[in-house]
């Protein structure tokens, strides 16, 4: 346990350390500075022509080989800290919480399934996690490719302390780079889970690109935009944009556009959601079974940062604040319109009400602005807790916002 | 608006003892908090410090629309989730460093204090981890259902039937652990 004394040094020291390097980039902004803003433009224009004169195929697919044949942008962002992109400290595995649904108890080490308790494996340099407990992490048998070799991956059960080992069979999956996904089946079981390597470090955007295959297998769900709340903290409440085939042509062109552009400072990863300017699209990638059951993102901020979770890592790269904006344009989510978004009450039989007072009856938030915009969230709530449990439901509803916000 | 807040402007204002005071009160309960999100009581205490690093560093806005607990509550929780999020980063924490960061008894002792209350609050780790948060806020940092509902990004109304749950849930934990439970 750290004292307070050493916490606050730890704190103090961070802070120093930031503000120096705060400085040295400023230095070195000052000197590239001509350079930069030109690359930006050029970023930004060059990307464009790319890709509205080139290369995608009419449904917006890549090429049969998963890599993309067109033309694409000859430059590079401003920094290219390749080598420390998806580098992962060492660290012990435990098992996943298995949570009953009904009682909210965690099941017992007997009752989880493998994919619960023995969750990565290392071989030929790559440490491989299981996606199950994270991301969703099954694959379908018809995607899955060659045997690769066996592992043995061993756990430890945290309450009695004992070692556990299992057998597994690793596969490649098709049109994946195994260097980022395998497919595992444990010994005597029948499915396929994901496992990816937390250690994949592919030099560019149009690396990752390929290895996953994402101009075939990427799924695009909602555009979620943000707002202000508590001073720098965001939380979307605005119905999600949906996005349709034209909308996914675009980001896809977006994609491929950026293929020769190099991953940023990891830094900007770390702050990439500290200022409340952002939108991001939820994602899957169906084939190696991430993001359909957790939260996958492309993130695009005001600064012109774009940032993905899809290996879990958060990778960025620069495109500039003009490049976002016009993406922000094309996919509609400057014009969406603010709404109030209420929560509607539980549907309670009024003979089991208790109105004991354990939360209140209304309230409402007024936040401030994001992409130019202003918005209301209002919660209702009618009453106290059922003391009987009975079935949940909620609803949303909306409507616009009205031409006076009240404090 | 609290003593801390006034702690919180004065950091601001160039008084770095007032973000020592701030450091003081809530390490603890901010550190148990976190650990009821990430289950890792070596990763809870990375998360804390990154809380007062990022208050250090980014100095973010107070506008006393919330109480300051509530407000650094809410942001230890978004720390939280986004480092859940960053989930390759989970449990980077160096192993030797553990040995001097972690242990949540001493912590428990040095902060709840009780043993009465030690021994619920290690009952509530056997709960989801919404259940042992919701029941934390409520019942160790004495929060009112508004206040959580800001700190979990949740509507009142959740977080009440979360209450409601969480209880019922710890109610069956003591008694399984042989404990007579009163509401």
């Amino acid at each position: 346990m750290k004292t307070n004394e050493q916490v606050a040094q730890y704190v103090f020291a961070a802070r120093d350390e930031y503000i120096e390097k705060q400085k040295i980039r400023r230095a070195k902004m000052m000197k590239a500075a001509p350079f930069g803003a030109a690359a930006v433009i050029a970023l930004a224009a060059v990307g464009a022509f790319a890709v509205f004169r080139s290369g995608i195929n009419s449904d917006g697919r890549g090429t049969a080989s998963g890599g993309y044949s067109g033309n694409v942008m000859n430059t590079t962002a401003a920094t290219t800290k390749a080598e420390t992109v998806g580098y992962i400290a060492p660290y012990i595995m435990e098992g996943a919480i298995y949570v009953d649904p009904d009682t909210g108890m965690e099941r017992g080490w007997d009752e989880k399934p493998p994919y619960y308790k023995f969750l990565e494996f290392t071989h030929g340099g790559c440490n491989y996690r299981c996606q199950v407990t994270v991301s969703g992490g099954m694959i379908e048998p018809a995607n899955i490719g060659e045997k690769l070799y066996d592992v043995t991956m061993s756990t430890v059960e945290t309450f009695s302390g004992k070692e556990f080992s299992i057998n597994a069979d690793v596969f490649t999956i098709n049109g994946i780079d195994p260097a980022a996904f395998v497919a595992v089946r444990y010994e005597g079981r029948d499915e396929y889970c994901s496992f990816m390597n937390m250690k994949y470090s592919p030099d560019d955007v149009g690396e990752l690109i390929d290895g996953l295959d994402l101009m075939n297998n990427i799924t695009l769900g909602g555009i979620n935009v943000s707002i202000e709340y508590l001073g720098n903290h965001s939380w979307n409440v605005y119905d999600p944009i949906p996005v349709d085939s034209t909308k996914a042509d675009i980001i896809k062109a977006f994609l491929v556009e950026c293929r020769l552009l190099k991953w940023s400072d990891e830094d900007e990863a770390v702050h990439f959601f500290d200022e409340p300017d952002w939108f991001e699209i939820s994602v899957a990638v169906d084939t190696v079974g991430v993001g359909a059951q957790y939260y996958k993102i492309i993130a695009f901020n005001k600064q012109g940062t774009v940032m993905t979770n899809i290996m879990d890592y958060g990778y960025c790269f620069n495109v500039g604040e003009e490049r976002v904006i016009q993406l922000a344009e094309a996919l509609g989510v400057t014009e969406q319109t603010p709404h109030i978004s209420t929560v509607a009450t539980y549907d309670l039989p009024e003979t089991t009400y208790d109105a004991s007072g354990e939360y209140g009856v209304e309230t409402t938030v007024v936040y401030t602005t994001s992409f130019g915009q202003e918005a209301l969230y209002e919660t209702t709530v009618s009453g106290g807790y059922n003391p009987i449990e009975t079935a949940v439901t909620t609803s949303v509803a909306y409507a616009p916002l009205p031409e006076t916000i009240p404090e | 608006m609290d003593n801390y807040a006034d702690s919180y402007r004065r950091y601001l204002d160039g008084d770095d003892n007032g973000l020592r005071e701030i450091i003081a009160k809530y390490q603890h309960g901010l550190t148990l908090y976190i650990n009821g999100i990430v289950r890792d009581i070596c990763l809870a205490e990375d998360i804390m410090q990154e809380t007062f690093v990022k208050l250090a560093v980014k100095k973010p806005k107070f506008n006393g629309r919330s109480g300051f607990s509530t407000w650094l509550f809410a942001i230890a929780h978004n720390c939280a989730l986004d480092r859940l999020r960053r989930n390759a980063e989970h449990k980077q924490v160096q192993i030797d460093e553990c040995f001097e960061l972690s242990d949540e008894t001493d912590i428990e002792r040095e902060y709840i204090r009780e043993e009465q209350k030690i021994e619920l609050h290690r009952a509530m780790k056997k709960l989801s981890p919404e259940h042992s948060q919701v029941l934390y806020l409520r019942y160790f940092e004495d929060f009112e259902t508004d206040a959580i509902a800001a700190i979990m990004h949740k509507s009142k109304k959740q977080v009440g039937d979360l209450l409601y749950r969480a209880k019922k849930s710890l109610r069956t934990e003591l008694e399984r652990a042989g404990f007579t439970y009163e509401d």
